[in-house]
């Protein structure tokens, strides 16, 4: 997979290393107010003849469709409002960075990046049954940059996700060391 | 007279959920970064909605709405 196709310019042999996205926990809990919704417009399809039969009256069940159509189609747009919010909501890890896309419903769209090198302290949380459960919770990152802290919100394997972080990051290090190594070297 | 209000308030309706359609498959094709999802994502959600808007303007323009009103306001 390639930065671009995220809408990033990519550095100079940049590699993406993860691309995470939330827990598919946090999607079903936004989205159990839609199965809600599709419960009852399937329900009262059944249901609401039943219980007020002048909507078989021919003028009154055309009436009804249209009501149950119109709720469905809602529900539709929710539905898919629900998967944009999740599925364009990523965190990038590359070799060079951190990218945060986050987005809001549909107008807002923000993008953040952090270099590795500028990570100052890495923590994680999963807190309450169900997260320790599945195995997903929240990251912290401490920056010295302008964004202080870059949050992770909700995602799975939390642990590991730290400890590639943390390796990435002790391997930009050590690089940037042996190329100051070398730089002094070469003067000489 | 009263079928062009209703007629007025169901179109300004429809209008707001073509705009969030096209704004929801806006986002996908400039967004979605797995090539083989976003396509299925758009068949799926671009098949629907026009089934979906087909079925509802179908049945709104199938109701006599002054015989409705008329019937409601007795």
């Amino acid at each position: 997979m390639q930065l671009e196709k995220f809408s990033i310019n990519a550095y100079k042999d940049e590699q993406i290393i993860m691309v995470i996205r939330r827990h598919w926990f946090n999607i079903l809990q936004n989205i159990f107010s839609a199965f809600a919704m599709t419960a009852f417009l399937v329900g009262s399809f059944f249901y609401l003849p039943i219980f007020f039969p002048s909507f078989s009256i021919a003028i009154y069940h055309k009436l009804f469709l249209f009501g149950e159509t119109f709720f469905a189609m809602m529900i539709w747009a929710l539905f898919f409002l629900i998967w944009i919010d999740y599925y364009f909501d990523v965190w990038i890890v590359t070799s060079e960075r951190i990218i945060n896309v986050e987005q809001k419903g549909l107008f807002s769209r923000e993008i953040s990046e952090l270099q590795l090198e500028k990570i100052q302290d890495i923590s994680t949380e999963v807190l309450g049954v169900i997260p320790t459960f599945l195995n997903y919770g929240n990251i912290f990152i401490q920056t010295a940059g302008e964004k202080e802290r870059f949050l992770f919100r909700c995602v799975p394997n939390p642990y590991r996700i730290k400890d590639a972080i943390m390796s990435l990051q002790e391997k930009k290090q050590c690089k940037s060391a042996t190329e100051l190594k070398d730089l002094i070297y070469d003067k000489k | 007279m009263i079928f062009l209000v209703i007629l007025a308030l169901y179109l300004i309706l429809i209008l707001v959920y073509v705009l969030i359609s096209f704004f929801i498959v806006y986002h996908l094709v400039k967004f979605s970064a797995e090539g083989e999802l976003k396509y299925v994502m758009l068949i799926v959600f671009v098949f629907i909605s026009i089934g979906l808007i087909f079925a509802n303007v179908t049945l709104f323009f199938s109701i006599d709405w002054n015989t409705l009103t008329k019937n409601l306001l007795i």
